[in-house]
Parts: C-alpha cells; sequence; structure tokens
C-alpha cells in the first residue's frame, strides 16, 4: 500500500458506492415517495374522495366497534388527519379474520362510523415497507437495507475525504465536459445536500439498529423480545382482564382532558384494552405534528370511570433520542413546506446515487475504447443501471396503472398491483440485455415519462377523482397528485431528451442533467 | 415558514460565491479587492446566520433547524443551477430575492388590514 489516504479513501468511495448503489438508488426513490405515503394511499383509493375528518371520529368508532368486536380483546383505532382523513381500525374479528392472529383491519368514515369499502389496494404502504424491507421477507429485507445503508454511510464519509475542492468547487459546475461535468454534478448534488444525506443515513441505521446485533438482547431476555422494549422504549406493562363486564365511558371527554396535557396537540391514535371488559384501559396517543420526536406520549384512562391513570411524559433521554432520530427520518412532524424540501433533498439523493453509478461507467470509456470491445463487467454495470434507474420510474407507473385498470373485484387484487410492479421492472432489465445501451436510455425514460403524464388522463378516464372535480373543489391531496405525476413526466422527458443527445461519451447521461438540462447554455464556463 | 429566511440563505451563498475571485471574475468581470471579499465573505455568514435565527424564531428551534438546512440546500441548487446557465440573474437574485420577500411579506400585512 504505497497509495496516499486520498487515494484508498476513492477507492473505498467507488466500490462501497457500487456494490450497493442499485439498492441504495431504489431506496432513495421508495424512501422520497414514502414522505407522501398519506396522499398515496388516499390517490390509490378514489373511492374515498368525499370522506372528510371529523371532531366525533373517536366516539364514532368505538360505537361501530361494540358493536363488531365487543369481545376482540383489544382495539386499535387510527383517527384521520388532514392527509389521509379516514379512520382505521383494528381488532379481532369474531369469524376468524384473514389477518395477523385474526385480526382485521377495516375503514371507516370519521363521520358515521360506518365501514366504507374502497378498492383493495397496499397503497403507500407499499413504498413505505420496500423502503426498509424491499418486499422480502421482513427480516431478510431489513438486514439487507441495513447493510446498504452502513456502506452508504461510508460512502459518504470517504466521498467527502476524496472530494479534492470541497470549498473551493462548492458552487462549480461545469456542464458539457463529459467525465468532468458528471462528476461536478455527482458532488454538488452530495455537497449541497450533505446535511440531509448524512441525517438520513444515520437515522435510517438507528431506526434498524436493534436489527443488527440482537445477540446482546437475545442473551439478557431470551426470547422475549417485547420485554426488552418495554424497558427500552417505555411502553406502559398491559393488564389482565377482570373477567366481569364493563361498559365504556364516553371517550369524547377523555380526549380533551389529553390533549390539554399537551398543549392542544391532537389525538392520533386510541388503543383500547379489554373493552367489555370491567378492567379496560383507554390509551389515547398524540400526534407528532409539531415537533421532531416520534416518542410515544400518550395518556392512559380506566375504561370504565375515565380515570386518568398515568400519563407518559417525554421518555429518558436515551429513549427520546432515539424518538427524535425516528421524527427525523420519518419527517412525520413536517409542515407541507418542509415536506416538500425534504422531498427536494430526497431527490438530491436520488441523483447523487445515479450519477455515481453512471459515473463508475463514464470513467471506465476509455479503458473500452482502448480495449475495443466491452468486458462483462462493464457491459453488468451498463445493464443494471438502465434497468435500476430508468426502470424503476417505469414500474412505479406501473404500480399506478394497476391501481386504475385491474377489476375492482379481482381475488387479491393488491398483490395483483405488486406484481405488476415488479413484471414491469423486470422487463427493462430486459429490454437492454438485447438492445445497444444509448438508445436504451432514451427508450426507458420516454416510455417512462409517457406513462406518468398519461396518468392523470386515465385517472380522468376511470374515476371521478381526476384534476376536473378536485381541482374545482380544491381537494388537494387527489389533485397534488395528479399535478406531481405530470412534474414527474415532465423530469423524465428532460433526461430522456438530454440521453438522447449527450454527443460524446458512449454511455449517455441522465437524471441530474435533468434539471439543468432545460436551459439553454449560454454561460460556457471556464 | 415565510420566505424571507429562504431569501437570506439565497443571499448568503450569492456573497459567499462572489467572495471567490474565480466566481467573481467569471459574473462581475472584475476581480474583487481584499477588502471587497472581505465584505462578502462577512455578508454571507451574516445572512445564512440571520437566516437561521429567523428560521428557529418562526418555527422553534428544533423545527427551525431542520427547515433552515432544507432552505440551504434547495437554495444553494436553485443558486449553482443558475450561476451556471443565468450567471448574471444569479447575482442579480442575490439582491433581488430577499427584497421581493420583504415586498410581498409588505403587501400581504397591507392587504390584510
Amino acid at each position: 500500500m504505497k497509495e496516499g489516504f486520498r487515494q484508498s479513501m476513492a477507492w473505498l468511495h467507488t466500490w462501497s458506492g457500487l456494490v450497493v448503489g442499485w439498492i441504495l438508488f431504489a431506496v432513495f426513490v421508495t424512501g422520497t415517495l414514502s414522505y407522501f405515503r398519506p396522499e398515496i394511499s388516499q390517490w390509490m383509493r378514489p373511492e374515498l374522495r368525499d370522506v372528510k375528518a371529523d371532531a366525533n371520529a373517536a366516539e364514532h368508532a368505538i360505537a361501530t366497534l361494540q358493536e363488531r368486536a365487543p369481545s376482540s380483546p383489544r382495539w386499535f383505532i387510527s383517527l384521520p388527519e388532514a392527509r389521509e382523513p379516514v379512520v382505521r381500525v383494528t381488532y379481532r374479528d369474531p369469524n376468524g379474520g384473514e389477518g395477523r392472529r385474526g385480526f382485521k383491519s377495516v375503514l371507516l368514515d370519521p363521520a358515521t362510523g360506518k365501514e366504507v369499502t374502497a378498492r383493495e389496494t397496499r397503497g403507500g404502504d407499499f413504498f413505505y415497507r420496500f423502503h426498509f424491507e424491499l418486499s422480502m421477507k421482513p427480516l431478510w429485507g431489513r438486514w439487507i437495507v441495513g447493510f446498504c445503508a452502513m456502506f452508504m454511510f461510508v460512502a459518504i464519509i470517504s466521498g467527502v475525504i476524496t472530494h479534492k475542492k470541497i470549498f473551493k468547487d462548492f458552487f462549480t459546475f461545469r456542464p458539457k465536459k463529459g467525465q468532468r461535468s458528471w462528476l461536478d454534478a455527482h458532488n454538488a448534488v452530495g455537497v449541497l445536500a450533505l446535511p440531509y444525506h448524512v441525517m438520513i443515513t444515520y437515522t435510517g441505521l438507528v431506526t434498524l439498529m436493534f436489527m443488527y446485533m440482537p445477540w446482546g438482547v437475545q442473551a439478557n431476555y431470551g426470547d422475549n423480545r417485547e420485554a426488552f422494549f418495554d424497558e427500552a422504549l417505555g411502553v406502559p406493562a398491559e393488564v389482565k382482564p377482570a373477567n366481569q363486564p364493563g361498559t365504556l365511558t364516553n371517550i369524547k371527554p377523555l380526549i380533551e382532558q389529553a390533549r390539554e396535557h399537551w398543549d392542544g396537540a391532537n389525538v392520533a391514535f386510541i388503543t383500547v384494552n379489554n373493552p367489555s371488559d370491567a378492567n379496560s384501559r383507554i390509551m389515547i396517543r398524540r400526534d407528532n405534528e409539531h415537533r421532531l420526536s416520534t416518542s410515544n406520549q400518550s395518556a392512559e384512562f380506566a375504561g370504565t370511570t375515565g380515570e386518568l391513570l398515568s400519563l407518559a411524559g417525554e421518555p429518558p433521554p436515551a429513549s427520546q433520542t432515539r424518538a427524535v432520530m425516528f421524527g427525523l427520518h420519518m419527517a412525520t412532524f413536517s409542515s407541507i413546506t418542509l415536506r416538500w424540501l425534504f422531498a427536494l433533498s430526497g431527490l438530491g439523493g436520488i441523483l447523487m446515487v445515479a450519477s455515481g453509478l453512471v459515473l463508475w461507467s463514464v470513467k471506465r470509456a476509455p479503458e473500452r475504447v482502448k480495449l475495443g470491445y466491452t468486458p462483462f463487467g462493464h457491459r453488468l454495470v451498463e445493464v443494471l443501471n438502465i434497468g435500476v434507474i430508468s426502470g424503476l420510474p417505469i414500474a412505479i407507473a406501473a404500480f399506478f396503472y394497476a391501481n386504475r385498470l385491474l377489476p375492482v373485484e379481482l381475488a387479491g387484487r393488491a398483490d395483483w398491483e405488486v406484481r405488476t410492479f415488479f413484471a414491469a421492472w423486470l422487463l427493462s432489465f430486459v429490454i437492454p440485455l438485447i438492445r445497444p445501451a444509448r438508445a436504451d436510455w432514451t427508450t426507458q425514460f420516454v416510455a417512462g415519462a409517457a406513462l406518468f403524464a398519461a396518468l392523470p388522463a386515465l385517472n380522468a378516464a376511470t374515476t371521478q377523482t381526476h384534476l376536473g372535480v378536485t381541482l374545482a373543489h380544491g381537494n388537494w391531496v387527489y389533485a397534488g397528485f395528479d399535478l406531481t405525476m405530470l412534474g414527474i413526466a415532465a423530469l423524465l422527458a428532460l433526461t430522456a431528451w438530454y440521453a438522447s443527445r449527450t454527443p460524446t461519451s458512449r454511455k449517455p447521461a441522465k437524471r441530474q442533467a435533468v434539471e439543468v438540462s432545460g436551459l439553454p447554455a449560454e454561460a460556457e464556463r471556464a | 415558514m415565510s420566505l424571507f429566511p429562504f431569501a437570506l440563505t439565497y443571499s448568503g451563498w450569492a456573497a459567499l460565491c462572489f467572495a471567490m475571485s474565480r466566481h467573481a471574475r467569471e459574473v462581475l468581470q472584475r476581480e474583487p479587492t481584499p477588502l471587497q471579499r472581505q465584505l462578502l465573505r462577512a455578508a454571507g455568514w451574516i445572512a445564512l446566520t440571520v437566516s437561521l435565527l429567523m428560521a428557529a424564531a418562526q418555527a422553534g428551534w428544533p423545527i427551525g433547524t431542520v427547515e433552515w438546512f432544507g432552505m440551504l440546500t434547495a437554495s444553494a441548487v436553485s443558486f449553482v443551477l443558475l450561476l451556471t446557465y443565468r450567471p448574471r440573474l444569479a447575482a442579480g437574485l442575490g439582491l433581488g430575492l430577499p427584497a421581493c420577500a420583504l415586498a410581498g411579506h409588505f403587501l400581504v400585512s397591507v392587504l390584510r388590514n
């Protein structure tokens, strides 16, 4: 090892980035989409268009549950919020539900408590879970994502060290200079959004931290992992039922009481234990809209008398630290502006990973010219780049198309949506295998752009939640989704345009060039 | 979140950028004197600091800080893109954006009353 520190870091950066880059790209894309998880879920259930949040939602939900599942040992009620104004209740189905341990989840109209039926879909939850499980078995998926996130952290740190002129070139972007431009673009999106990249990677690692080395917990708690989490995160212990019937008190005053303790913050979630028992417990949890932490600030009431039993305040510092990191990662706190700032930084991350992957190929173009043929490794990277970077948008669009086009009564509909997603993605790997790479970047970006551009039209043809209706009624969740799709289409179209005209390098350009390529390059800077 | 802190972060970046002789030569067509450079650099850091204080005053320190980092990234990216393709506009907005934000703020408060 005669090389200097910086060279060895450059090597580390190149290879740690390449190995996990494709997964990171998908993780970044789905993660950025997950900032809009409620909106996506909402759009994918157009039947819920007119559902509105209601002040008495909790009362209505409890009335419905008392009728439907009085014997369920526990009820979970997630209350409506502005972005997804529907009530979701989960209870144990007396007839044996299809879900985990017989639990069944149902959507209710907040204003009436009646069940609302919407098409079966995983909605935004699909992207959310893919983001950290990759649609694999939970444990495997999380291991892989956690592993990639560690490499990501390594790549960020080694990238900063490798960057020769991080301050001098802070504002520099030199277009139309082949490899130079790629490096500039990669550096710019990396450095300018560096606080975000560091934060999101680190907090991401923390959200999965109990996964990496489970043996310490196993040694001390055995199989009783729940006990560990209760102690580590401060979840109160469960009470045993008294086995005597009891009636629940009215929930409304309890909610008011809890909100007073939280300076008027809204209630997000209610858990009722042993709802028909004398020893019932009502747990009310606040939302996290105006604070960073996601700690479970909650109030526990005796279900029959309504007596306030305990008020879980701010948890101890260690647990609070973790809660703040969770909050930062998930951006549950954020106002709409802040959420978009996060999403833009997320886009920066997407571009950083994508440009890094392409840079690997661009840098090796002279080598290919010298050899006179494309080595297998280069070809592999190329196909994977095209399939992942230009294919994922197509797959996402296909997912939304399936949501609108599959028959509503189809059995296992939600799974078919997911299958469509993967089928479309797989196809975008197959095509570059048989065609020259250059043409493929363009074709697939054009395909992606066309799919996204036509989505609002398809929406108009198949539902009553199209722009004509939603804009007129100021329904911004649906309208915003359609408009965002058009924005994505424009971005992809610009990318396609850029890819088609990049003259010199054999491996054409991509997404980060998008934002800049719309403007004529009049300022050719030295 | 008002636009003014965002405009300030943009101006801050612009000032810091033109304190570097390379960028100043390209856009302003002249070499800044050492004094000018120091003043620009100071102005840049002050603008960034004040924007942080304003963001924190508006949204509280925890969320204000997060917002501030978001604004830093958004304004830096817009500035770099403009600097590449519309350098004069990029420089002009350094003064123009805060002015617009202030004017807009003023207008809104007048209209409200």
